[in-house]
């Protein structure tokens, strides 16, 4: 098959390439090739029609480049290529939102958060308490923290219910660790025991432990504790810290 | 010079020109004519086929850049692959060679009794 101009030359190529994503840089490499010789030609005093048909005469036969072009550009491992390309891509953004998710989540646990704001009632409600036996006998803002291991944690307000229940609200503050390579917890609700001036030690429901706006609550059931005042004493590796969580 | 004698070893003598410094198309094609004393001359267009697949086999990479022109240009640079595969198509052609005088120069392996 013979062809004079560039164009039609470069069409009757690409058009045998069977993997569109290919044909453009393929006519780009031809074009390139083709303008130099025409500039070849031309330096030789031919005119520009000449130099044109002489420079795509010299390329060859069309269709046997173009067939053999496709032989080498295979539509399926092309199309496997965008498709791993653009999985590569997606994996990329993905893992980068995770990274940065966890980034953000980490160092909003490493700051102190603003005390909470809701009203007692909704904490009971929380719990699953009936709106109706809700009846707030004691709510103060304790703000007291203990220093441990990577990690501190921030006692901060007590609500005792008019059925003895118990809603001690904290924050556990981490060090700011993007890599999540300390991924321990201290098991508050095991490590703490509440000791009544009477001298009787009550502990904390294990199940009942929640999230609530960003604090954590521990729960604990025990009427003896509307009266008298109550210790928190918690167990770590250091030692035993002891916060007074309600007076007389 | 007949192109069924540049067809065989066109992947050797590419990859040779190509190891000596970046190259693109045309560069390549009026490289291979002063090389080789205007012997070695095909068709251009059917250069392109042959370093595609070269680059499909991983012996040669490409990267665009712009041309004196303004034009991009595609040039074409050898892998590390490449140069193993030049050096070993280069002691075959050899070995080849080397048999070929044996044939013609009419040479025979004569064995000791």
């Amino acid at each position: 098959m013979s062809v004079n101009s560039k164009d039609d030359f470069i069409n009757c190529v690409v058009k045998q390439v069977k993997f569109p994503f290919d044909r453009k840089p393929i006519a780009k490499e031809l074009e390139d090739h083709i303008d130099q010789l025409e500039s070849f030609f031309l330096s030789t005093k031919c005119s520009p029609d000449e130099a044109q048909r002489k420079a795509v005469l010299e390329m060859g036969d069309p269709l046997e480049v173009g067939k053999s072009l496709n032989d080498v550009h295979k539509p399926l491992l092309g199309w496997l290529w965008i498709f791993n390309k653009y999985l590569c891509i997606l994996i990329a953004i993905y893992s980068s939102i995770l990274f940065m998710t966890k980034v953000y989540t980490t160092w909003e646990n490493s700051r102190e958060r603003t005390p909470p704001v809701f009203e007692g009632e909704s904490a009971f409600q929380s719990i699953g308490i009936d709106p109706v036996e809700i009846q707030i006998v004691y709510d103060k803002t304790i703000y007291q923290k203990i220093d441990l291991h990577c990690e501190t944690i921030l006692f901060e307000r007590i609500l005792l219910n008019s059925d003895g229940t118990m809603i001690l609200l904290y924050q556990s503050i981490k060090e700011f660790d993007p890599f999540g390579l300390d991924v321990s917890e201290y098991p508050i609700q095991n490590m703490s025991t509440l000791v009544h001036s009477n001298r009787r030690k009550i502990r904390f429901n294990p199940e009942r432990v929640k999230a609530l706006e960003g604090h954590r609550i521990l729960v604990t059931q025990d009427e003896s504790l509307l009266e008298g005042e109550i210790v928190l004493e918690f167990s770590h590796h250091i030692g035993v810290s002891r916060i007074t969580i309600k007076g007389e | 010079m007949d192109k069924n004698y540049l067809s065989g070893s066109s992947s050797l003598i590419l990859l040779s020109l190509i190891s000596r410094k970046d190259m693109y198309g045309y560069e390549l094609i009026k490289e291979l004519e002063i090389l080789s004393d205007m012997s070695f001359q095909f068709r251009e267009g059917t250069l392109y086929p042959i370093l595609h697949k070269l680059e499909n086999m991983r012996w040669i990479e490409s990267y665009i850049t712009k041309a004196e022109t303004g034009k991009e240009r595609k040039y074409y640079k050898i892998t590390r692959l490449g140069l193993q595969q030049l050096h070993e198509e280069k002691k075959k052609w050899e070995e080849f060679q080397d048999s070929l005088n044996k044939v013609l120069g009419g040479s025979r392996y004569v064995g000791q009794f």
